[in-house]
């Protein structure tokens, strides 16, 4: 919880900085001592200094950037020795699956048996494993800032807003990061050799399986940022249009779980990985660079189609069309897969085209 | 009853179990004894169907194990040798979500579990973490996990080892408890080393030698 919400805080930060795009709103801001309370501007006005490019910035933020570098520096520089010093054997020592706390008992049902061990194991193994927690709230984190500055700019107007395209479009980069997120860190496991039981109590086809894995995606990922942007949609009118998008939402996160299981033949968190073929930063700028513009230009879409019924219902039925024909896709395939506990590296030299070499000698 | 004709299993060429023949009946306790490395856990895997076999065939109540073999896992208890378990989960996590993937019903897996825990005098640190169990604790979970839904077959690889005297005795006594209600116990050691594995020793056992049949 204190990596997500750090992180979470530096991004809200960021997020919520006032912008500034004239010399004279500068000024004016400067006459209101805005500049002097954000660490960006402070930059700004070291930049200025050096470079001479904006006399009109006063040299206190300067004085404030190179404060402020000093500090860091020095906090740097105090935590790595007290990390090496104190907490370096701990850490070393402390095992990275946490241990059970309490003995708290499920009362929602999530499925039939097979579903519910598969959830039930991907929540405990999600909430106990350190390492899948860190990599997992990196992407939480960025969701959780674009909620907080959806929420903000709401909460400056004093009164409920008319659904806009960047509410649209915070909810389904939220949805977006949530499944892209956690689809990177099912693919981690959390213990390769304790997985023979998994096999030896395999009783169901991997389609029951395969469905189990997507049921826990939609519960770890897709249901919570459902009920986030439900939350949030709170502050925005008029009703219908914020139940459509609601609706198109939850179509757009049940899309994205199916599309990020597809060629999946695997349980959560139980299958070993190749470090190349998973790799989370990859996977997150591709994302940053891919996904981002798309959000942008479906909400401004979405916005268009919500005051018109007709379009709406039309980006409904496509929407729930895709949807199925996906789903449809992934269960013809699961009716034929093999579950697999091994990632295998594809065999690099499948050929040695000696038929080319022969036909060679034989023309000699 | 389960049988195993001429089962043989090569890793990249190399022999680790030969031709192995022998059967284990309904009502009997199986010995199945060999020394280091003889390829007594290789059988072992073979026959709850985790490796693939070579050469040969295994049979259950006188079908090949592969004909069907979810319903042999059905009726397939398996306590392997080295007890890796998933430490993120308590002992009674653990074995509800083995009775889930069972399929077994919650309310009755709930109280055999209960029952099982206590027989193996588990039931203290049900709720604690499995990182923190013993070698010992951590068997007694694969013998419950084994247990849970009854089965016909029971395979034991080295059940007793790690395990203390007052546990070995109530796992001989659950052996013999098993046999006695007409299931198939087949169950691997090494040698005739300590108290508990003598004791043993007083159960009628045949004895199936890897790489010598």
């Amino acid at each position: 919880m204190l990596q997500l919400a750090a992180f979470a805080l530096f991004l809200s930060a960021w997020a919520f900085q006032p912008s500034i795009d004239t010399v004279e709103e500068l000024a004016k801001a400067q006459q209101l001592g805005i500049p002097a309370r954000w660490p960006t501007f402070w930059f700004f006005g070291l930049f200025s200094q050096t470079s001479g490019v904006f006399p009109i910035v006063s040299e206190v933020l300067a004085r404030l950037a190179w404060l402020g570098l000093a500090a860091v520096l020095a906090g740097a520089g105090t935590s790595l020795l007290l990390c090496y010093v104190r907490t370096m054997k701990r850490t070393i020592e402390q095992p990275d699956l946490e241990p059970t706390r309490g003995h708290r008992r499920w009362l929602l049902p999530l499925g039939d048996q097979l579903q519910t061990a598969i959830v039930r194991f991907s929540m405990r193994s999600l909430a106990r494993s350190r390492q899948h927690r860190v990599v997992y709230a990196f992407f939480l984190a960025i969701a959780f800032a674009i909620a907080v500055s959806t929420l903000t700019r709401v909460a400056t107007s004093h009164h409920t807003e008319r659904v806009t395209p960047a509410f649209l479009m915070s909810t389904l980069m939220m949805m977006c990061l949530a499944v892209a997120g956690l689809r990177s860190i099912v693919s981690l496991p959390v213990s390769l050799k304790a997985n023979w039981v998994l096999q030896v109590t395999q009783l169901s086809a991997p389609e029951h399986y395969i469905a189990a894995t997507r049921r826990a995606m939609l519960v770890l990922a897709t249901i919570p940022v459902l009920s986030t942007a439900a939350g949030l949609a709170l502050c925005y009118r008029p009703w219908h249009q914020v139940l459509e998008h609601l609706l198109i939402l939850a179509l757009v996160g049940s899309i994205m779980t199916d599309a990020a299981l597809i060629g999946v033949s695997k349980i959560p968190f139980a299958c070993s990985y190749l470090p190349g073929k998973s790799n989370v930063q990859y996977m997150f700028w591709a994302f940053a660079a891919g996904f981002t513009p798309l959000a942008m230009s479906f909400s401004r879409y979405e916005q268009g189609v919500l005051d018109d019924p007709l379009s709406n219902a039309a980006l409904v039925a496509i929407l729930i069309a895709a949807s199925a024909e996906l789903g449809l896709v992934n269960r013809r395939r699961a009716k034929s897969a093999v579950l697999y506990y091994e990632e295998l590296e594809p065999e690099a030299i499948t050929t040695l085209g000696l038929a080319c070499d022969r036909q060679l000698v034989g023309k000699h | 009853m389960l049988e195993l004709r001429r089962v043989s299993k090569a890793f990249a060429g190399i022999p680790a179990v030969d031709h192995v023949t022998f059967s284990a009946r309904p009502g009997e306790v199986t010995g199945y004894l060999g020394p280091n490395g003889s390829g007594k856990s290789t059988t072992m895997k073979m026959i709850t169907g985790l490796l693939e076999l070579s050469a040969g065939q295994i049979l259950f109540a006188g079908r090949p194990i592969q004909e069907d073999l979810i319903e042999y896992k059905r009726r397939m208890g398996y306590v392997p040798e080295e007890p890796y378990l998933y430490n993120h989960l308590s002992g009674r996590e653990y074995l509800t979500m083995v009775a889930q993937l069972r399929g077994l019903p919650s309310r009755e897996s709930a109280e055999r579990i209960e029952g099982l825990l206590q027989l193996l005098s588990l039931h203290d640190d049900r709720h604690a973490s499995i990182s923190g169990y013993s070698k010992g604790m951590r068997q007694k979970v694969l013998i419950a996990a084994a247990l849970l839904h009854n089965p016909d077959l029971v395979l034991f690889d080295e059940p007793f080892s790690g395990l203390d005297v007052g546990s070995a005795l109530v796992l001989r006594q659950l052996i013999k408890e098993l046999a006695a209600r007409g299931k198939v116990v087949l169950f691997s050691f090494t040698a005739v080393r300590n108290a508990a594995t003598r004791s043993l020793c007083s159960i009628p056992v045949r004895v199936g030698f890897p790489a010598e049949h």
